[in-house]
């Protein structure tokens, strides 16, 4: 945090921030996302140790210089274990948000632009959908599939797609009866083309801010179907099943589970906090 | 009023609609796992000899058609049979009798908290200065993205173990609720907090609360009487969402504080694909979420006049809190 | 912690049996503990038992779950006592007789036993219950297993009960000593059938206890049998329980079980986790009593049945590769001591003198592999041959397996690449692993089988217990010399020669690397300083029958 304020402090990078009208969080927000893609994408850039060799001699020890984030029961380094659980983690939340995003797109335009049947039949299916808990019907996906990385990434995607498909719906509807689109309907231009070349530009700012939004919340149940057991298995280095094996060693060390949470946490804010400073930044321009 | 009653009529029969897509739903997942249900219903590692196979496939009626099976089914569902569990060998039913009251004890208690913790903060931060509202919504900002299992099993750790301020680790009464009931309520009353505080912000524009304030009324029975019934009514449409998320946090919570309840069953059944215990328990949260949207669509007309002229405009996004109220109008 | 696989075993395929009433590993005696000054026992007073796993179905005669036979000891008591060394002494039989082909067993039965809904004890009830087990109706996943050959039970006389074997099983006592064969009242059996499972007033013995309450996921209620007088010869005293009500609460995170221990919510706990076995053990407000667990310890077992595990020299570089002692002291913090033989130390019919006898030589296990020509070596370092890399399959299901052992695995996995081989740990749903592992699909797979019978070695190595016939043949293997032994010593009433038989069969086992065993199992539990005389029986089940609280009331 002392890094981000200072970054602030820097002359240049304050105005910077200032001139493109960022939220407080958003710096640092912008920061924590850059790490975790960073760890996602190179994780070696971020660390020299290896997240599964294992080293039983130096089990358990807490943080110091040389294992930052400490060691855990085989002698791994938590911190490296942390780095290289970013891939699974933003795998599993940018996944299901991407299913979820696309799953619900074509549903919404379906409703929006399809006939009243359509429409009908497709909105009954997202309230039924809408009927399950998320958590819930990511579990219902699980019994069928079982568990696993992919699983989880697709039931929690499931499990989001009514969300994406309420939005799109509702940007296809005001926009299908907008001025615009029944002057170019008299003119003679197909209503779908014209609807599809308005909808989509007018609809990816709102879907960008909800999807952003909707990733933090896919990486925690992510994390929460990995501790249940239900995502990747150990060795496996991911942040909810890391939780779950550090939890038998909460009281005796600590770092093994704080350090993961902590992580979870962080990107979840940050992903929250950049969806919303580009909510605020969509409301301003429309102004 | 007879457009009223054609009203809830026809939100009635939408829920029902909704619930027979859930059930069906539910059905055909479920049938869509691999393997024979005979083995689910052995159990794990367990290789029936083929007379014990034939018992259980006639017992359980695995060897109809599916369709003849899904209209069993869905007959026994109307008749409030909801089958047998195939691990426990026993009606679902029963196995769920025991459940329902931990689960609905943690989930009321959590959100009576949170609602008390989403009003408090809002009316305390309502039309304040910038410093404190950017602290708490800085706070609710935290608490919603916290992994409440996480926080849970630290509170657990800490509070319980190391300090003992809290029993916990089962149902044993009300001082083991306290961590638990906590845990689940801080994500919902986050993100209630937010929500009400932006629909104060906006009442307290609204006219009428100048028109209040002009006859002299204190300025903080304005915003406990005029501004908040006003306010009110975007949070009541959240509670469907509300019942969810609890329902969903259950599961975490329970598993973490080793309480009973659904959210635990449902586990364990999901392991060892005890596929009526899992369609029973999803089935019943659904039920629960459709009934508590369908309240919300007759009590809010109750709660502003306005509304009773064009009803059944809101719709709560299934989407996490975060989503629920950021979805952009 | 120790988790049996639940495998089924077809009838006459086995016995894999558990022991009763007597005390094993590193407690000893029966009865209040040595060196325990805590005066005279007293009574009354509730003691509170966390334990991990919560029982399924609590009818012993169905589920094949230890805790099941723990919780239900308490309820159901047998006609026989397993002493130490598959001794027996006399419980609800006071004498027995087998004929002299081995095949029929005549037991004389107490005249004085109540069920605790009043129906007395008898040779009609004897029938009643093992005829129960026995029938297709009753699904029995493991009890029916246990008395393989059962024929049939003839009441002699009120208090005489005949039981035929279709051939001679050495195990046969061994069964019968055991919860598994636990006696229902007839009442209950008869009226009850359908609810013996979900536990709660259903299940009616003649135990120590009686079964008062049962709240599925929290815990179930025991409340004592003030007529019980009937204690095994081998108890501390023949009475009723010193406890006025036994709760068993059930929490399945361990380290959830010692916070709750150490800030006093409940008096005990089961199976401490190994990490906290010290703080437990320098917390002077607590005391921890551990035992061996017999049986099976945790095992690897190498499919011999297809390449590169169908050469010995590939099992063996495996066994030389693993580094146990910093491993087993990194997962199990020095609590479980390094493994030499499939057996526990406290089964029946162990071989002490394999201790030692093999370990960690990296040199040999790089030596073996050059010899079968894996030679290369790919970019991760793992050695090739013709093109392919050496490379293992190891299925498992998350569900039936505890972390620790994950840890252990992924422990090996590393060991086995520094010498050039490729584990994969492939997670399965029990879906896929089922007809996987049923097929031969794997080269390795790991598990623990507890029991206190060597006899259990039958259903795991045996030629004719494929998994496809309902056994456990797991490396599955065809060697005529082990089939040999091993039937041998089933049907051997002689103890010597099936002590004999079954040293040959654990040697055979390991110098041919069929199977690698890890770690001696251990089960610790530890207790409030007011709890006293916690013993275990034969199998390291917690025995609750002479437990008493001091200073409490």
């Amino acid at each position: 945090m002392s890094a981000t304020a200072s970054l602030l402090a820097h002359p240049r990078v304050g105005r910077a921030a200032r001139a493109a009208r960022l939220r407080p969080g958003a710096v640092p927000a912008l920061v924590v996302v850059t790490c975790a893609v960073l760890a996602a994408l190179w994780p070696d850039l971020l660390t020299d140790h290896s997240p599964d060799t294992t080293a039983p001699a130096r089990a358990l020890r807490p943080p110091d210089t040389e294992h930052l984030f400490g060691t855990d029961q085989l002698g791994r380094d938590v911190y490296a274990r942390v780095v290289y659980g970013a891939r699974l983690s933003l795998e599993i939340g940018v996944g299901a948000t991407v299913i979820g995003s696309v799953v619900g797109t074509v549903i919404g335009l379906v409703a929006g632009l399809g006939g009243r049947a359509a429409d009908a039949v497709s909105m009954r299916a997202t309230d039924v959908l809408t009927a399950f808990p998320e958590l819930l019907l990511a579990l219902l996906v699980i019994t069928v599939t079982g568990p696993g990385t992919t699983n989880v990434l697709v039931s929690i995607g499931v499990a989001s797609v009514p969300g994406y498909a309420r939005l799109v719906r509702s940007r296809a509807l005001v926009v299908r009866r907008a001025d615009f689109v029944e002057a170019g309907v008299a003119l003679g231009v197909s209503r779908p083309a014209l609807v599809l070349r308005h909808i989509l530009p007018n609809t990816v700012g709102p879907l960008l801010v909800l999807a952003s939004i909707g990733t933090g919340t896919a990486v925690v149940s992510g994390a929460a179907l990995s501790y249940l057991g239900m995502g990747p298995r150990p060795p496996a280095a991911e942040w909810g099943v890391m939780l779950a094996d550090g939890q038998d060693f909460v009281q005796t060390a600590w770092w093994i589970t704080v350090f993961p949470g902590l992580a979870v946490a962080a990107v979840v804010m940050a992903v929250t906090v950049l969806g919303r400073t580009l909510r605020e930044r969509g409301t301003e321009a429309t102004r | 009023m007879p457009t009223f009653a054609g009203y809830v009529a026809r939100r009635l029969l939408a829920g029902v609609v909704v619930l027979w897509g859930a059930a069906t739903v539910t059905f055909v997942a479920l049938h869509r796992v691999g393997g024979d249900p005979v083995d689910a219903v052995v159990g794990p590692g367990v290789s029936p000899t083929p007379s014990l196979r034939r018992q259980i496939t006639e017992e359980y009626g695995f060897d109809q058609p599916l369709i003849v099976q899904y209209g069993r089914w869905l007959g026994r569902l109307l008749g409030g049979d909801l089958g047998r569990s195939y691990q426990l060998g026993r009606p679902v039913s029963a196995v769920l009798a025991d459940q329902v009251r931990p689960t609905c004890a943690l989930a009321l208690s959590a959100v009576l908290l949170a609602g008390v913790l989403a009003v408090v903060t809002a009316l305390a931060t309502a039309g304040r200065g910038r410093l404190v509202r950017g602290l708490v919504s800085g706070a609710e900002l935290a608490v919603v993205s916290l992994p409440s299992f996480w926080v849970g099993l630290l509170a657990l750790t800490f509070l319980s173990f190391r300090w003992h301020l809290f029993p916990v680790a089962g149902d044993q009464g009300f001082a083991a609720l306290v961590l638990p009931a906590v845990t689940l309520a801080l994500p919902v009353a986050g993100v209630l907090a937010q929500v009400l505080r932006q629909s104060l912000d906006e009442a307290l524009t609204q006219p009428f609360v100048l028109t209040v304030r002009t006859r002299g009324v204190p300025e903080a029975l304005v915003l406990a009487r005029h501004a908040l019934r006003h306010a009110a009514i975007p949070v009541v449409t959240l509670a469907g969402w509300v019942v969810g998320s609890l329902l969903g946090g259950a599961v975490l919570i329970e598993t973490v504080f080793a309480r009973p309840g659904l959210g635990r069953v449902l586990l364990a059944a999901v392991g060892s694909r005890d596929t009526p215990v899992v369609a029973a328990i999803v089935l019943l949260s659904a039920a629960a979420f459709t009934c508590a949207n369908l309240l919300v669509d007759l009590v809010c007309p109750a709660l502003d006049p306005r509304l009773r002229t064009a009803p059944a405009t809101r719709r709560t996004p299934p989407m996490p809190v975060t989503v629920a109220k950021e979805t952009p109008a | 912690m120790h988790t049996r696989s639940r495998v089924r075993l077809t009838a006459g395929a086995l016995a894999l049996v558990t022991g009763l009433v007597a005390c094993s590993g590193t407690t000893g005696g029966t009865g209040v503990r040595a060196g325990d000054d805590a005066g005279p026992p007293r009574d009354g007073g509730t003691l509170t038992f966390a334990t991990d796993k919560e029982p399924d179905c609590y009818d012993p005669h169905v589920s094949p779950a230890d805790v099941t036979a723990v919780v239900m000891r308490n309820v159901f008591d047998s006609l026989v006592a397993e002493g130490p060394g598959g001794t027996f002494v006399p419980w609800l039989a006071t004498s027995w007789t087998l004929s002299p082909d081995g095949t029929t067993y005549t037991f004389e039965l107490r005249t004085d036993v109540r069920f605790t809904d009043g129906t007395p004890f008898d040779a009609e009830a004897v029938k009643a219950n093992l005829d129960h087990i026995a029938a297709p109706a009753t699904k029995s996943q493991y009890a029916a297993s246990l008395i393989g050959p059962y024929q049939s039970t003839t009441v002699i006389g009120p208090h005489t009960a005949q039981v035929r074997l279709a051939r001679p099983f050495a195990p046969f006592l061994h069964a019968v000593g055991t919860t598994y064969l636990g006696m229902h009242s007839p009442r209950s059996l008869r009226t009850r059938a359908a609810d013996l499972c979900a536990g709660g007033s259903a299940s009616v013995g003649t135990g120590p206890f009686r079964f008062t309450a049962h709240t599925k996921g929290q815990q179930d209620e025991f409340a004592r049998n003030t007529d019980y007088a009937w204690a095994p010869a081998n108890a501390a005293h023949p009475g009723p329980a010193h406890l006025d009500k036994l709760v068993v609460r059930y929490l399945p995170t361990g380290s959830v079980r010692v916070g709750t221990l150490r800030s006093d919510q409940v008096d005990a706990i089961d199976n401490v986790p190994p990490q906290s076995v010290g703080v437990l053990e320098a917390d002077r407000r607590l005391r921890t009593t551990t035992a061996d667990l017999p049986g099976l310890g945790y095992t690897y077992f190498l499919n011999s049945a297809r390449p590169p595990f169908d050469d010995v020299r590939a099992r063996l570089a495996v066994r030389c590769a693993v580094d146990f002692k910093p491993l087993l002291k990194a997962v199990f913090f020095d609590r479980f001591p390094q493994a030499f033989s499939v057996l526990g130390p406290s089964t029946t019919g162990y071989d002490r003198t394999a201790e030692g006898g093999w370990g960690y030589d990296p040199a040999r296990a790089n030596a073996l592999l050059d010899e079968l020509g894996w030679t290369g070596r790919d970019a991760a370092g793992y050695r090739t041959r013709d093109g392919h890399t050496l490379t293992v399959a190891m299925p498992f299901v998350p569900e039936f397996t505890v972390t620790d052992r994950r840890t252990l695995d992924v422990g090996v996995q590393a060991d086995l690449k520094k010498v050039g081989i490729r584990l994969d740990l492939e997670q399965s749903t029990a879906n896929d692993y089922l007809p996987r592992r049923n097929a031969g699909d794997y080269d390795l797979i790991g598990f623990s089988w507890g029991g206190a019978e060597p006899d259990l070695l039958r259903s795991l190595f045996d030629s004719e217990q494929q998994f496809a016939q309902g056994g456990t043949n797991a490396a599955r293997l065809h060697d005529p010399q082990l089939d040999a032994w091993l039937r041998e010593a089933a049907e051997s009433a002689d103890p010597e020669l099936r002590r004999a038989r079954y040293a040959d069969v654990q040697a055979r086992i390991v110098a041919r690397g069929y199977a690698l065993p890890t770690y001696v199992g251990r089960r610790t539990v530890a207790t409030g300083s007011a709890v006293h005389g916690l013993t275990f029986d034969a199998n390291a089940w917690p025995l609750f029958r002479d437990v008493w609280l001091k200073g409490r009331g």
